[in-house]
């Protein structure tokens, strides 16, 4: 599943780790998400859409849909 | 799981704590079984007990991970916990199957009654730290 989580939270100048923070989870978590090797849970999918106060598809694609 | 983060979480502090002394434990009552079995020669109603003593610790383990598992809230180290837990058990078997096997032909006498979970730990920090390193 491709996202743009990385887009999103250079968009607000936060760092890895400030994310996680924010999520409550590990920085390696943040860094897993957004290189694409962990795909979240529903309940985090939610967590990350309410925190960039946006939907849930607008942050993560499937690798087949086209851009 | 537990060296991710420069501090450990009270729940990973907790679960490593309550792991080593269940590990303790293990050796100490293994340790107890064999010197009783080696020197007292136990009767039928001593032998049953005196071999389910080292299982509690075992069980107490298993009861560790268990509630490490059910409790760790972030889902990405539980996964890598999961996977490193998944190896070790693996490794374990079959290394258990193995030196069983050749045991039973009495081709390594004096085995160590710790040997399977001393196997365990050792692959479980090696598995560990391939995850930990995969996921820098």
């Amino acid at each position: 599943m491709k996202n743009r989580l990385r887009v999103l939270r250079a968009e607000r100048g936060w760092s890895q780790a400030d994310l996680a923070e924010r999520l409550q989870v590990s920085r390696q978590s943040v860094n897993a998400i957004e290189t694409g090797r962990f795909d979240p849970s529903l309940p985090l999918a939610f967590k990350l859409a309410k925190l960039f106060d946006t939907t849930i598809e607008s942050i993560f694609t499937e690798d087949s849909a086209r851009e | 799981m537990i060296l991710l983060n420069k501090q450990l979480s009270p729940l990973q502090r907790w679960t490593l704590r309550a792991f080593t002394i269940n590990f303790l434990l293990l050796v100490a009552l293994s340790t107890f079984a064999r010197m009783v079995f080696e020197h007292s020669h136990p009767g039928k109603a001593i032998i049953y007990p005196l071999s389910f003593l080292p299982a509690i610790p075992v069980v107490g383990m298993v009861a560790v991970i268990g509630r490490y598992l059910s409790r760790e809230t972030d889902e990405f180290v539980r996964t890598l916990a999961t996977h490193s837990l998944l190896w070790t058990l693996g490794v374990t078997m079959v290394a258990d199957t193995v030196l069983g096997a050749l045991n039973q032909y009495n081709f390594l006498p004096g085995l160590l009654p710790v040997l399977n979970i001393e196997l365990f730990w050792i692959t479980a920090l090696i598995a560990l730290h391939i995850q930990l390193w995969r996921n820098r």
